[in-house]
């Protein structure tokens, strides 16, 4: 046990170990050192994104360059680990399919920059502003205040729309007028409500569309234009306005009319009438 | 004391309130100890041709917007200065007009002009609002590309005389040069307020003179900004600078295109 302890504490076997130590936190030191220079260097001709990546991708890389040194230090033959670590990079490649598919999607979206940081997008049924986009997932924060982690692979998998990527949107109200409406009077009247709404825009114009004749309607679509910040208050406010103005202007909104038909055979409805002084007769 | 004009200092003694109605932008504000009450709302339907100031009116309790403002000692001044609108104006004129190749026009538009308010006597700057309300536009090629801007429709008169001088308003006169080899066709013009400045004369408003060279074919122009009140009032005093710095011979699209949905 002595002698054990003799041998392992052996003066060559202290400095040794005290290399590969210093190596170690020298590594440390300049992986810091170099990715943080590295960021203030790009922080203003990259996005956030890469930058971020790019810093990443320098201290882990510099860090292991020095921890290999260190195991050298040791005595490591580096070229038995990297076959060990090609055996195991099979094994951890089976075991890690998901992680790796992820790993790429994140360089390919990443790379394509479909959206940023601070965007606001729709990713399957979840809308949200963009926290982060990073190797494996993309964070995002709902408008209900939830913290939503998304997979990469799911991502580039799915159809993504950045609702912030253009300053101004269209909003699509669709409207059914009862079939003995006039639509040039419906068209006058929206036309009017878009005019007075200040947050409308004024160009690109709105767009009155007639979609056919529906069940207990004619069916219409009126669309408006409206800057991207002004989008969730006009949503709202534009179908009250129409609201109130087709009610002013008593054109009808009809809820779905059924005509009740029992052939011929069918004997007539009773009618009740009622007079002014309540009273009911049947005929 | 009877004003002519309605941009400078108000004095208000603590408990004391003041109400201007500058163009459709009814505004009060209401001096205490140690702090500014402030309302104000827009009745879009009314075109006035004069100002109103009155003191003491009472506050309203409904239909206005209110805010305060907390400070350590009020001073006794309400200080009103007329400034340009935050974003370019979008001048439609009511009748469209050609220009042939080779021609010039000078044309009159008057837009409306932003209330700003502030206090004193250390200078505070509180906030500021338009004096007429105007809609929001898109100018450019497509949905992608192009600004944000307010929508103005003008007369885009060439007379003085037939000009209505209003106290909220504001004139530029603009000279467009179509040196292009095809006729210019102005059903939009693009009017960049933000690097304006307003001059006041007696109770008429000016702005410097905007010159838009066309060479091109297309909806590009150069503009320079004379400096200096324009001809038509040469003795107006400097009101306010531009909000944003003006570079001579900056290429910018001046005249409408046709938008692609």
């Amino acid at each position: 046990m002595r002698d054990f302890l003799t041998v392992f504490f052996s003066l060559d076997k202290i400095v040794v170990v005290s290399k590969a130590l210093l190596l170690v936190l020298a590594g440390l030191l300049v992986a810091r050192l170099l990715s943080r220079g590295l960021q203030r260097l790009l922080e203003n001709r990259l996005d956030r994104q890469r930058v971020v990546l790019m810093r990443r991708i320098t201290y882990y890389s510099v860090l292991s360059l020095f921890f290999v040194a260190g195991l050298h230090q040791f005595g490591f033959n580096l070229g038995v680990l990297l076959g060990a670590a090609g055996v195991l990079s099979v094994a951890l490649g089976f075991a890690s399919q998901t992680s790796a598919s992820n790993l790429i999607s994140g360089l390919f979206l990443i790379g394509e920059q479909p959206f940023a940081i601070g965007d606001v997008v729709q990713i399957g049924s979840t809308t949200g502003e963009v926290l982060g986009i990073d190797l494996l997932s993309v964070k995002l924060r709902t408008f209900d205040n939830r913290f939503v982690r998304i997979p990469n692979e799911t991502v580039i998998k799915t159809e993504v729309a950045t609702l912030t990527k253009f300053p101004i949107r269209r909003i699509d109200v669709q409207i059914g007028v009862a079939y003995k409406e006039d639509l040039d009077s419906v068209r006058e009247v929206l036309c009017q409500v878009a005019d007075e709404n200040l947050m409308c825009l004024d160009e690109p114009k709105p767009l009155f569309l007639f979609q056919g004749f529906g069940d207990s309607a004619l069916n219409i679509q009126f669309s408006v234009w409206v800057s991207r910040e002004n989008f969730l208050e006009l949503k709202s406010a534009i179908q009250l306005d129409i609201k109130r103005a087709l009610d002013e202007a008593e054109i009808e909104i009809p809820f779905p009319h059924r005509t009740l038909y029992a052939g011929s055979a069918t004997r007539p409805l009773p009618v009740e009438i009622v007079s002014s002084a309540g009273e009911a007769r049947v005929i | 004391m009877k004003r002519n004009v309605w941009w400078g200092e108000y004095e208000l003694e603590i408990g004391d309130s003041g109400h201007w109605e500058i163009g459709s932008l009814g505004l009060w504000m209401e001096r205490e100890a140690s702090e500014w009450k402030m309302a104000y709302s827009w009745n879009d339907d009314e075109d006035p041709e004069l100002w109103t100031y009155r003191r003491n009116e009472s506050f309203p309790d409904a239909g206005v917007q209110g805010e305060r403002f907390a400070v350590q000692r009020t001073g006794g001044t309400v200080k009103l200065r007329a400034v340009t609108a935050d974003r370019s104006v979008v001048a439609r004129p009511r009748t469209p007009f050609r220009v042939p190749s080779g021609h010039q026009t000078r044309i009159l538009v008057s837009s409306p002009l932003w209330v700003e308010i502030a206090v004193g006597p250390e200078p505070a700057y509180l906030r500021e609002l338009p004096a007429k309300r105007l809609s929001e536009t898109w100018f450019g090629s497509t949905t992608r590309d192009g600004e944000l801007a307010y929508a103005l429709k003008t007369n885009a008169r060439t007379r003085l005389e037939d000009l209505p001088m209003r106290p909220y308003r504001f004139v530029t006169p603009i000279v467009i040069e179509n040196e292009g080899p095809d006729t210019l066709f102005v059903e939009r013009l693009n009017l960049p307020v933000p690097h304006l400045s307003i001059f006041g004369a007696g109770e008429a408003l000016w702005s410097e003179e905007v010159r838009m060279l066309r060479s091109e074919v297309g909806d590009v122009a150069e503009l320079d900004v004379r400096s200096g009140p324009p001809q038509e009032a040469k003795k107006a005093a400097l009101l306010s600078e531009p909000r944003l710095a003006f570079e001579k011979g900056h290429l910018f699209r001046a005249f409408s295109s046709l938008l692609r949905l």
